[in-house]
């Protein structure tokens, strides 16, 4: 059955990169996912910002992949932070730890205003 | 896909096809809001489902195309119960407990993120071995 495909695009603000889900973020998206990170990740970037569609369809597969790139975020000394993440969604990425990779804010300017504070 | 109606509750035929989950889902949504759950524990229940689903069709029905997978929905002294049953043997493997630990440290690949969730988000869950085959996990949400 057809799934809404995600679809990412890639903002670079300085030394952070925006990266904006639309979609669903489900297993199928983790080689996307990966992409758009090789691509922020090339331009040299410190911060990685995951801003989502609000109320994002995520399943366990989506946050396995996201947590594939997190670790890889982690590993490569960067900081990472998540944005526009619905209660929902919220509460099951706490569940699973993913604040243990990444610091979720209600928007996208928060982040940012606070990615600002991290230089 | 077929869908029946008792008088306490619904059942849904599904053919075990990726994106059927999503089908059961709404299907949770729809039948935990006419028992007025409240929208939190609404969503709770639709993750638990959709996992359940996800799983029957991947690992349970092993993606035949010739399977399919139940889910049933009744009220039960206030709380919804949902059963997803598909044509496997259940769980043949322990499957190692999600730890983000062992994931932050590199040890260990994201794996068994659903069944985590599907465990925190239902008050209760269980997993039944059907004589004459087949398997069956059962997830009750309770209103408050």
């Amino acid at each position: 059955m057809p799934q809404d495909k995600i679809e990412i695009s890639v903002e670079i603000l300085e030394k952070t990169a925006v990266l904006y889900l639309r979609g669903d973020l489900t297993f199928a998206a983790e080689p996307r996912l990966t992409e758009a990170y090789a691509r922020a990740h090339g331009e040299g970037v410190r911060c990685v910002l995951f801003s989502f569609k609000e109320n994002a369809y995520i399943d366990s597969g989506g946050i396995a992949a996201l947590l594939q790139v997190l670790v890889k975020v982690r590993e490569r000394g960067q900081k990472a932070a998540l944005a526009n993440v619905s209660a929902h969604n919220r509460k099951m990425l706490n569940m699973v730890g993913v604040t243990r990779l990444a610091d979720i804010y209600d928007t996208p300017e928060r982040a940012l205003a606070d990615i600002d504070n991290w230089k | 896909m077929t869908a029946t109606s008792a008088a306490d509750g619904v059942e849904l035929v599904l053919s075990s096809r990726e994106g059927m989950e999503r089908v059961a889902m709404a299907c949770a949504a729809a039948f935990a809001k006419l028992a007025g759950l409240p929208a939190a524990r609404i969503e709770d229940l639709k993750t638990a489902v959709a996992e359940s689903a996800s799983n029957a069709v991947a690992h349970g029905n092993r993606d035949r195309q010739n399977a399919r997978v139940r889910v049933s929905f009744r009220l039960r002294y206030g709380a919804v119960e949902a059963a997803v049953t598909d044509e496997g043997d259940g769980i043949d493997r322990e499957v190692p407990e999600f730890d983000i630990e062992q994931i932050v440290e590199g040890k260990q690949a994201p794996g068994g993120i659903g069944l985590f969730l599907m465990r925190r988000l239902a008050d209760i869950l269980s997993f039944e071995r059907l004589e004459g085959g087949g398997h069956t996990v059962r997830i009750i949400v309770k209103g408050c």
